[in-house]
């Protein structure tokens, strides 16, 4: 993290409106996009950022090391939106019900885009964690066992499973051999 | 060389480039003889390249900093109104201070002289209207205080409005 960063934390502790209105903008995507790519739902993965935001600016002071600020958000957005998962499991909600909305990018964009939500959609939340954290944001293994709290070989094993059915859900999707 | 049972574990972590020198020389040389595996590679390697493409179209709304605020108390709707109530209550405890600095200090003998004073015009205006037989100064009076309290009740209510406000910008 750059120094600028760590100031603006630093600002956003003492509950600066103007650093925690930049650090929103900075991270709003990072932290939107792990929350869709595990809820596979647009409504909920807004609710899923707001309230990471919410809850990592109002315990920030109880982060000790502010140049962790990245993963520790990451780390409130995954538990977050496995939370929502739960809920939602628990309501038997459709996963792929906004699968068919509209899609910017061609037909061909549109028709890989619904059948990776799809395939996305079947793997365990777990699974789909990984493969958001590694394949949407390029994070390290390292990294990824940082914000899921368990050792680098379990995120080994557990990317390799979580690839090898999303290529077996796309395979099926898409007729791929 | 190895079989493809062994290899396959291990191409996940090598497309991300995490095996250890030995294992990755162990897959290289498999993916070299074994095309099934060495499709498989490219199928995971194209996979992800969809995957990175498609988060990219994917965007947080665009008004999420000022939701965050507004949950947090902090817009600028609340930051002034919570000032506002800053001016009032420091007003409020100058004149308290005032107050009682004027009843301990020594000059408070002329504080009461001027109180007595103050009363004694009070009460001369409340006896005027009567004096001089006219009632209506009275129910003038009484209908001013009405307009004052309905003008404090809707500035409140103003104030109110302008906290719970959401402005997008």
């Amino acid at each position: 993290m750059e120094q600028a960063d760590l100031e603006l934390i630093r600002r956003a502790r003492h509950g600066d409106p103007q650093a925690i209105e930049t650090i929103v903008r900075n991270y709003q995507s990072f932290v939107y996009r792990t929350a869709y790519g595990i809820l596979q739902n647009a409504a909920d993965a807004e609710d899923a950022t707001q309230e990471a935001f919410i809850r990592a600016f109002r315990s920030l002071g109880r982060l000790r090391e502010d140049r962790t600020f990245p993963t520790w958000l990451a780390r409130i957005a995954v538990r977050i939106s496995l939370d929502m998962v739960q809920a939602k499991a628990r309501r038997a909600q459709d996963p792929t019900e906004e699968i068919h909305g509209s899609v910017a990018g061609g037909e061909d964009a549109a028709s890989l885009r619904i059948d990776l939500e799809r395939a996305l959609a079947k793997l365990s939340p777990e699974h789909r964690t990984v493969i958001v954290l590694r394949a949407f944001h390029g994070l390290e293994y390292d990294e990824i066992a940082e914000v899921l709290d368990i050792p680098i070989g379990t995120v080994r094993s557990r990317l390799h499973h979580a690839r090898m059915q999303l290529r077996m859900h796309l395979s099926g999707e898409r007729g791929d051999s | 060389m190895q079989s493809c049972e062994f290899v396959e574990p291990m191409l996940s972590a090598y497309l991300d480039g995490e095996l250890a020198k030995d294992d990755r020389d162990c897959v290289e040389a498999h993916l070299e003889v074994c095309a099934r595996c060495q499709r498989l590679v490219d199928a995971l390697r194209a996979d992800d390249h969809a995957l990175a493409s498609w988060a990219r179209t994917l965007a947080a709304p665009a008004d999420m900093p000022m939701r965050v605020l507004n949950a947090l108390g902090l817009s600028r709707q609340e930051v002034q109104s919570r000032r506002l109530a800053y001016v009032y209550f420091a007003s409020l405890a100058v004149g308290v201070a005032l107050v009682l600095a004027a009843v301990s200090l020594p000059a408070a003998s002329l504080a009461a002289i001027l109180f007595h004073f103050a009363l004694a015009i009070i009460r001369a205006l409340f006896a005027l209207p009567w004096s001089v037989h006219a009632e209506w100064l009275v129910v003038l009076g009484a209908l001013c205080l009405v307009i004052l309290v309905l003008s404090l009740t809707f500035l409140r209510r103003a104030l109110h409005w302008t906290r719970s406000e959401v402005v997008w910008r």
